[in-house]
């Protein structure tokens, strides 16, 4: 479960990214984050790694802050950066051995959690081979099984689809939907809205570094008296600014 | 602490993976300790050269017919005239144009006890022609003298009172050996090769993976900046270590088939050379993968991180030159890195013992300011500067 | 006047289990001539080997380090002339002239003991040191001297011999941490060598034996051996156009003046060639045939004596009073100890040489029986000893050994160096023509004897340059000639 309350953040002297931001998401179930560019999302998602420290505020993961206490946080934490990249030089294997070992992990049971993810993912010809020249779904599924190799109780993924065909942009939807089945908390941030239509059970709005809104697809509509999520996205942050279609 | 342990091993690991698969940068790497005994090879084979042989030179020898022992000395000196040179050589020796003028009074002169000149022409600004003219006057001097000498002694005086004054020097330096030239070009290349040869592997590892986009990635792992830097520093430092041990043994090699002794030289690593050298330099690989990793991760891109880095190679080749301009040199450069270990490094080669204390406190200071830039940069790693910089 | 008294290669500049009971003492040190450090030290060994708990001596020595600082090769141990040379004395000389040998080998020079600074047998007497060699008659031995140089001793004289030098020579070796050394003698070096051969075979790597003076030859009668020297001089003179133009008659004038000295020495007033002011210049035959000799050892040397001897023959003796000067005073490095010449001539060679060998030296037609009479005078009343039948054995040792011999030479002709060489097994003997005595004091001499000393293999010398030396050339007029 990931809980953030109250963050405020500000860059430079005036420059307020989070202005008391406030949600939680909790486990088997999947949470976007819905916002327009510059709303605040991936300085939340940041703080949340404790690369950020917030002015003001608490965000924990499990209920361990990530601010007093990052390392232990992100043990428990899965993540999908925005702009994934690889280490190119090594396998796909060797790579996410890497991070099971960073994560701690070693001997059989590495090995054994490295055959399973990789099996997961049905990727296992990939295995071996160096991921250099990967197409942008090969990379996706090196950087999720990276991601979740020690199998996190949360998952954390930035703006994942950015960049990715329909075919994997629907794997990746199938992988989620299984994880939240198995009982992990999912935080989602994007701001293509079908998307977060399609998978998120809990839709939380962000706009000027606040919570604009919460709660599931429907609620929202609801809320905002519309039938289409967009709609009533473009209402509850009062703009249409950097919203994508 | 095991687990810490395992961690930090797994990073070292995948930093000598990338680097050992990275053929370019290996090949930068690797490119000093290859090319290095090369240089000195060469440097060497010219040295000796130019130490051993007296090359003919062909001078335009007019009226030599009238001096025959004067002509002979010339022959002995390798000082021959130009007719007897082949085509092309008479081609250079034509254009430098190098005179001598024997007047054909020489043999009743000679007998009259009169003063003969002997006329040098050349263009004295033309630097090939210096060594030559040089050789040429030594001869005449030498000759003359000897003529000189035998004409005092035949007339019943002491050849001795010639020289009122003798000048006997005392040199208390150790002697120097002729591969002392070599010993320094090596000390020089071993200094470059320490802080060069980890170069590439420590931007590529830094700003390289800031570049593509997989350090982000890393800082959010649950794993200290300090673990992260250290395995960076590890894989940087031992593949400059691992350098100057191939240019160390490849030197060894190559100067084998360089005959040194022609000049009175024998260069050879010993074991505990060879061991002293490591003990000096590696302390310096550390400090150079440390800086060179301060400063290109806190490079805004690799370009930039490739030419701030760059001056830093500077800095070893300057060190034991400047060293060589300054003649009282303050105490405390035996202690600074670089310098220290420069001036250790020719003690060494001098044969001469190795001051195990100002070894002992260079190699800390060193590895003091090492750990200090270390810790720096893990703690800027953890800024949010450096977060806010990577996208 | 026993400075006349000249024994082997004087000139040589013109060209054990011991072991822990020898104290070692070496250090960094300066020697006059030589601007660099070299290692200077002393090894104290016992007087008499058969008593090592009585008397003790110590051995001076010197090492020039190689040019490299290593000590990847074998080194050189020289061993000096004379006998009665100072090796160490001759240190800057073999700095210069043992360049090419220098650069990858230590050389080791240990005076013998009786010379230099290894409790020399040194004369306080007057007669002995070349104070005034212009007004000096060389004729006038007086037996009174040699007793009261005798009286100056207090070294047991039977132990100063041959075989307890190179007993002192093995122990530096041995005390300098050498399992082997190479050795080079020059003139009675080479009788050391042989020795050293004999009594060491072991200890050597090899052996190079320049201008030899074998067992077989006893030192002392080289009334021959110069004339022979002397008259391939005039013979070389006369090849050549010039020195037979303006010396046509030399052996002629050489007789003449000869004959004038011994019926009545010439006495003149000269300015002294050093001080300037007049001094009286006494020539007798003996002064005059003994200078004479003593240019013939060297090529340079050689040059002078036709005129030398043409401007004799004219009345001018100032060119002759010019060569006397190059005797003036104790200066050169390398002069003789006469006690240990004496000493060893006059035990162990005199004694071999009986009368008819005397008179059938003294049937020249150079310098008669004039070298003789130091030997025949100071040998009787010297103190004896005898060495053992087998120091007289021909020496067989199986090292790989270069012989030179200079055909010119005065005192070791080439049938000297023939002698060692039939005797050795692994020997060559190579005669280098225009070379006097010692031949290894050029570049091209040092560079064969380098070249042997790495190859060790007599047999694929480049010895090529030896015989390219130029024949002699000879001074002319008082000024030189073209």
């Amino acid at each position: 479960m990931i809980k953030v309350e109250n963050l405020h953040k500000t860059f430079g002297k005036d420059v307020k990214a989070l202005n008391g931001l406030s949600f939680t998401a909790k486990d088997g179930e999947i949470t976007g984050i819905l916002g327009p560019n510059g709303a605040g999302k991936t300085t939340c998602l940041r703080t949340l790694y404790g690369l950020l420290k917030a002015d003001e505020g608490i965000a924990t993961i499990d209920g361990i802050s990530a601010v007093d206490n990052p390392i232990q946080a992100r043990a428990q934490l899965g993540i999908f950066p925005d702009k994934f990249g690889l280490y190119e030089r090594l396998t796909a294997y060797e790579q996410i051995d890497y991070f099971a070992s960073i994560h701690g992990m070693s001997g059989a049971s590495k090995k054994a959690a490295i055959e399973q993810i990789l099996k997961d993912l049905e990727m296992e010809e990939l295995a071996h081979r160096k991921t250099q020249g990967f197409s942008q779904g090969q990379r996706m599924k090196v950087t999720l099984a990276q991601a979740l190799v020690h199998k996190p109780k949360n998952f954390v993924l930035d703006e994942p689809t950015r960049g990715l065909d329909v075919m994997s942009t629907r794997i990746l939807r199938d992988y989620l939907n299984r994880f939240k089945e198995q009982g992990h908390c999912i935080l989602f941030s994007s701001h293509v809205m079908q998307e977060v239509a399609a998978l998120c059970d809990r839709v939380v709005i962000v706009a000027n570094g606040k919570l604009a809104a919460e709660g599931t697809p429907e609620e929202l509509c609801q809320l905002a008296g519309e039938t289409q999520l967009e709609e009533a996205f473009v209402k509850l942050i009062g703009s249409d600014e950097g919203v994508a279609a | 602490m095991s687990a810490g342990f395992g961690q930090l091993k797994a990073l070292i690991i995948k930093e000598f993976k990338e680097a050992f698969r990275d053929k370019r940068a290996l090949m930068v790497a690797f490119s000093m300790s290859l090319l290095a005994p090369v240089m000195i090879m060469v440097m060497s084979k010219t040295m000796i050269k130019e130490m051993v042989d007296k090359p003919t030179v062909y001078a335009e020898i007019s009226g030599g017919e009238f001096a025959p022992k004067l002509m002979k000395e010339f022959r002995d000196e390798n000082i021959v005239p130009l007719s007897e040179a082949s085509e092309n050589d008479q081609r250079i020796w034509q254009k430098r144009g190098i005179k001598i003028t024997i007047p054909d009074t020489y043999g009743s002169d000679m007998v009259e006890g009169r003063v003969i000149n002997i006329t040098l022409s050349a263009d004295y600004s033309d630097k090939p022609s210096l060594s030559p003219v040089r050789r040429i006057k030594d001869v005449v001097r030498d000759h003359a003298r000897a003529i000189g000498y035998k004409r005092i002694i035949m007339r019943g005086i002491d050849v001795r009172i010639m020289k009122p004054l003798n000048i006997v020097e005392q040199d208390r330096s150790q002697p120097s050996s002729n591969a002392m030239m070599i010993s320094i070009m090596l000390g020089l290349y071993l200094l470059m090769g320490a802080f060069m040869s980890g170069l590439s592997i420590a931007i590529d590892s830094s700003a390289g993976e800031r570049e593509r986009n997989v350090l982000e990635m890393l800082l959010c792992q649950p794993v200290s900046t300090l673990k992260i830097v250290l395995a960076k520093l590890t894989c940087s430092a031992s593949i400059s270590v691992l350098s100057i041990v191939l240019m160390l043994t490849v030197t060894s090699v190559s100067i084998g088939f360089v005959d040194l002794t022609k000049i009175g030289a024998t260069f050879n690593i010993d074991a505990f050379t060879f061991s002293a050298l490591l003990i000096l330099l590696v302390p310096i690989c550390i400090l150079a993968a440390a800086l060179q990793l301060f400063f290109s991760f806190q490079a805004k891109s690799f370009k930039e991180a490739q030419s701030t880095v760059t001056m830093l190679i500077m800095l070893p080749a300057f060190i034991p030159i400047a060293l060589t301009f300054i003649d009282d040199r303050p105490a405390w450069l035996d202690w600074a890195p670089v310098a220290g270990q420069s001036i250790i490094m020719e003690d060494l080669f001098k044969g001469l013992p190795v001051n195990w204390a100002a070894l002992a406190v260079t190699s800390l200071v060193t590895i003091v300011m090492s750990a200090a830039l270390v810790l720096t940069l893990a703690k800027k790693l953890k800024s949010e500067k450096v977060v806010m910089a990577l996208s | 006047m026993w400075k006349s008294l000249i024994a082997l290669g004087m000139l040589a500049s013109s060209a054990s289990a011991m072991a822990q009971t020898h104290q070692l003492k070496i250090d960094d040190c300066h020697i006059d001539g030589i601007k660099e450090q070299i290692k200077c030290g002393t090894l104290t060994v016992p007087e008499n080997y058969n008593k090592p708990d009585a008397v003790k001596i110590d051995v001076n020595f010197t090492v020039l380090p190689a040019i490299d600082n290593s000590s990847n090769k074998v080194p050189l141990m020289f061993l000096a002339g004379g006998p009665g040379q100072a090796a160490t004395e001759l240190s800057a000389m073999l700095r210069r002239n043992y360049y090419e040998i220098r650069k990858t080998r230590d050389i080791v020079l240990v005076d013998q003991r009786g010379t230099g600074k290894s409790n020399p047998l040194l004369c306080d007497n007057e007669a002995f040191k070349a104070t005034n060699v212009y007004t000096m008659s060389s004729s006038d031995y007086n037996i009174d001297e040699i007793h009261s140089c005798l009286a100056e001793f207090k070294q047991d004289l039977s132990q100063y011999n041959s075989e307890n030098a190179i007993r002192d020579f093995d122990a530096v070796r041995e005390a300098l941490g050498h399992q082997q050394i190479n050795i080079y003698g020059g003139s009675y070096g080479t009788r050391a060598a042989l020795v050293y051969m004999r009594l060491f075979p072991q200890n050597l790597k090899s052996v190079v034996l320049d201008s030899v003076g074998p067992i077989e030859v006893p030192i002392g009668p080289f009334g021959q051996s110069a004339a022979r020297s002397f008259s391939l001089l005039i013979e070389n003179c006369h090849k050549d156009a010039e020195c037979k133009k303006a010396f046509p008659n030399l052996e002629q004038e050489y007789q003449q003046v000869f004959e004038r000295l011994v019926k009545s020495p010439i006495e003149i007033a000269i300015p002294h060639p050093r001080l300037g002011t007049e001094v009286k210049f006494l020539i007798d035959a003996e002064k005059f045939v003994s200078t004479l000799r003593l240019q013939l050892y060297s090529m340079g040397q050689r040059t002078l004596v036709p005129l030398v001897i043409n401007q004799a023959y004219k009345g001018n003796f100032m060119p002759f009073a010019g060569l006397v000067a190059m005797n003036d005073e104790e200066q050169a490095k390398g002069s003789l100890y006469f006690g240990l010449t004496l000493n060893i001539v006059c035990n162990e060679d005199f004694p071999l040489v009986d009368e008819n060998a005397w008179l059938a030296d003294a049937d020249n037609s150079f310098g008669r029986n004039i070298s003789h009479r130091a030997w025949r005078l100071a040998c009787p009343v010297w103190p004896k000893y005898r060495p053992d039948a087998e120091f007289y054995q021909s020496v067989t040792a199986d090292i790989p050994t270069l012989i030179l011999s200079g055909n010119l030479d005065p005192v070791t002709p080439p049938a000297n160096g023939d002698k060692s060489d039939a005797t050795l097994p692994n020997s060559k003997h190579i005669v280098v023509k225009n070379a006097a005595h010692i031949v290894a004091n050029t570049d091209c001499g040092v560079g064969v004897v380098a070249q042997f000393l790495d190859s060790l293999d007599v047999s694929s010398l480049d010895e090529e340059c030896l015989a390219e030396i130029p024949d002699e050339s000879f001074m002319t007029s008082l000024n030189g000639n073209m």
